[in-house]
């Protein structure tokens, strides 16, 4: 891969607690390139969230452990970087924005006053200058009267007008390379999810960011990743560009997936939705089988026994399953 | 004041209101209309969809209804008869066949009871029969909903969030309720759950026939257990139609609004510039003049900012209310 902005190797994250390992991320190989989107997608404790701390280096350790595995940022090992360096990367090359922008705002700083920090720390600006600055992305992302807002607190602020001045943070930097969006839209009505995500999109095609985006919800990766990695309980189970996913899922995860949304095609106009029996296994007491096995309908022996080396359908379409879906079966 | 399609309606509301009076230390008391005026009717074993955004008394509407709140206005019959002011052993024989489920399976169990307390509990305030029969319905209904009855002496917290869920809808249908109010119902849970839960809901319904009013923010959940849906937007019903005829062709804007901002689970469906409403909810505590949603919309006129618009119905089951669309 020529143009690789991240790239993830055998990534293994566990948590030491009291009642034994979890084993959130296992063996996660992943790669964004300069400027694409890439959705990361699974249900809650499939590791998405943990995925995006360990390439900010935030995943709190202790309990947490990388186990094994390389991440590098255009060619940089972040894992082995110094303390020092990653801060400086973090917030300037690396960005992140979270579900509730309540919660990582801080509440008793004006807002333009949380991201003129941004510019006087990384680019050594003084105050009056960084706070300008802070008053120009307030305008980018389309927040009125910008000059005005900017000396609001976050509580005098809705939740989608947060939401647009965490990414005015997060975009306050000289080359934002990657921008972790965690969950931006979950807690947002969805009028104002749709202004949100516009103005992601809008804004990655202006600054020319990869956007590693992590959510549960497929119609918000429908609207905007170019890619999809698909995680089940710490395992990436298929990855694929954007229609060919949704077109053809080989994984039986995907597929159930797919299936289990409402606004799924199969399930208009039909009397039951597809839906995947049980639940999430819990990830104390994972063997080393393939986690989906105990729901899957396609489950044979030696899915309980190892998981799956990856293949290949085609160039970019990789799934890990013994017993895949038939590639041609779901074309419509 | 809409016209009736249903001879007797198994639930109706007539011009619903519920206040809240919010007062603190620095401002005087103003009031929110949470539901500000909201009729609807519901025939014996319909599905009615209530959509809308956080803050447009969707809530307050379905508590409103099972008189959880007292209404500030309007009244609501039961079969047919005056429930407002009915009160003691005559509410609660109301109170028996109508039931809710909450949205969290977390907070709306008690974390101190076994399952089959928790489940039997309105049986044993009904007095649903001695001691066996409760314990044989119990199990039951425990069943029913894919519990084993085993479980029946565990506590909440060792079940997961869809099997909670399925205990909160295995206690709303002990009694056999002929109306169950669900609230957000599966919106704390995971898809693959959700998708287990609704399923489960309309086998119940199938099976017991009883009618539902289902409140949600996700307007494809309610597309897909509804036959009627309810658009509301601060405190008011702003469009009611069938589903099929709704999702076809919404008329009011916010209801096309909120249709256009759901994202579709179809990448080929990508459209390059979709029509995306502007703004933000205003506050429920001091609602724009004239039609709440005119500073958003784009056909706003004069008459938009300084009157109401009445619902009115466009065709049969279908009401709408906009000046523009409907023109009064």
């Amino acid at each position: 891969m020529t143009d690789e902005l991240l790239g993830i190797d055998n990534l293994s994250v566990s948590f030491h607690t009291r009642r034994g390992v979890v084993k959130a991320v296992r063996n996660l190989n992943l790669n964004i390139r300069e400027g694409e989107t890439l959705a990361l997608v699974g249900e809650s404790g499939c590791g998405k969230s943990v995925t995006a701390h360990a390439i900010t280096r935030l995943v709190p350790m202790p309990p947490g452990v990388i186990e094994s595995g390389i991440i590098r940022f255009r060619g940089t090992d972040l894992l082995s970087l110094p303390e020092k360096d990653m801060r400086s990367l973090r917030g300037s090359k690396i960005s992140m924005i979270f579900q509730e922008p309540m919660t990582s705002l801080n509440p008793v700083f004006t807002i333009g006053a949380q991201i003129a920090e941004v510019f006087i720390t990384h680019e050594k600006l003084g105050k009056k200058e960084a706070f300008t600055r802070a008053v120009e992305l307030l305008d980018l992302v389309k927040i009125p009267d910008p000059a005005k807002r900017a000396k609001s607190y976050p509580h005098q602020l809705s939740g989608g007008m947060r939401q647009r001045a965490m990414i005015a943070m997060a975009l306050a930097s000289p080359e934002p390379g990657l921008m972790i969006a965690d969950e931006p839209t979950t807690a947002l009505d969805v009028t104002i999810q749709a202004q949100i995500l516009q103005l992601l999109s809008e804004l990655k095609e202006r600054v020319g960011m990869a956007l590693l985006l992590i959510t549960h919800d497929m119609g918000v990766v429908a609207e905007t990743a170019d890619r999809v990695a698909v995680m089940y309980a710490g395992r990436k189970v298929e990855d694929a560009p954007v229609e060919e996913l949704f077109a053809n899922p080989r994984h039986p995860y995907t597929a159930g997936l797919l299936g289990c949304q409402c606004s799924a095609p199969s399930n208009q106009n039909a009397a039951r939705l597809t839906s995947i029996n049980g639940s999430v296994p819990d990830l104390l007491t994972l063997g080393e089988g393939c986690p989906f096995a105990n729901r899957c309908d396609n489950v044979k022996s030696e899915c309980m026994e190892s998981f799956p080396d990856s293949s290949m359908a085609g160039e970019e379409h990789e799934f890990s399953c013994h017993n895949p879906i038939s590639g041609s079966g779901a074309s419509s | 004041m809409s016209a009736e399609h249903n001879p007797t309606p198994l639930l109706a509301a007539r011009d619903i209101r519920k206040n809240f009076i919010i007062k603190d230390d620095r401002s005087p008391a103003q009031t929110l209309k949470a539901v500000d005026g909201v009729s609807l009717e519901i025939a014996p074993g319909e599905v009615v969809g209530v959509v809308g955004e956080s803050g447009c008394g969707k809530s307050t509407l379905g508590k409103t209804i099972m008189r959880m709140y007292e209404p500030d206005g309007g009244s609501l019959l039961w079969k047919g008869e005056d429930m407002t002011g009915v009160s003691g052993t005559d509410l609660k024989t109301i109170r028996k066949d109508m039931q809710m489920i909450f949205q969290d399976p977390y907070s709306s169990l008690n974390p101190r009871k076994k399952v089959k307390d928790i489940i039997s509990q309105p049986l044993r305030v009904h007095a649903q029969g001695d001691k066996e029969e409760i314990a044989r319905r119990t199990e039951e209904v425990m069943r029913e909903v894919g519990i084993n009855p085993v479980y029946g002496r565990r506590y909440p917290h060792q079940f997961s969030g869809g099997q909670r869920q399925r205990i909160g809808i295995a206690r709303a249908l002990a009694l056999e309720p002929d109306f169950v109010v669900c609230d957000e119902a599966v919106s704390a849970l995971d898809v693959s759950i959700q998708a287990q839960i609704l399923n489960l809901l309309l086998d119940l319904k199938d099976k017991h026939g009883f009618a539902n009013l289902f409140i949600s923010h996700d307007l494809s959940v309610v597309e897909f257990i509804s036959q009627r849906i309810l658009v509301m937007y601060l405190g008011r019903i702003v469009e009611k139609a069938p589903k099929v005829e709704l999702m076809a062709e919404p008329l009011h804007p916010y209801t096309r609004a909120l249709l256009a901002a759901f994202p579709t689970a179809d990448p080929s469906k990508r459209s390059a510039k979709k029509q995306i409403v502007v703004g933000d909810v205003p506050s429920p505590l001091n609602p724009p003049t004239g039609c709440h949603f005119h500073p958003r919309c784009p056909l706003a006129t004069d008459r938009c900012r300084e009157a109401y618009p009445p619902l009115v119905e466009v065709s049969p089951g279908r009401e709408v209310s906009c000046w523009e669309v409907s023109g009064g």
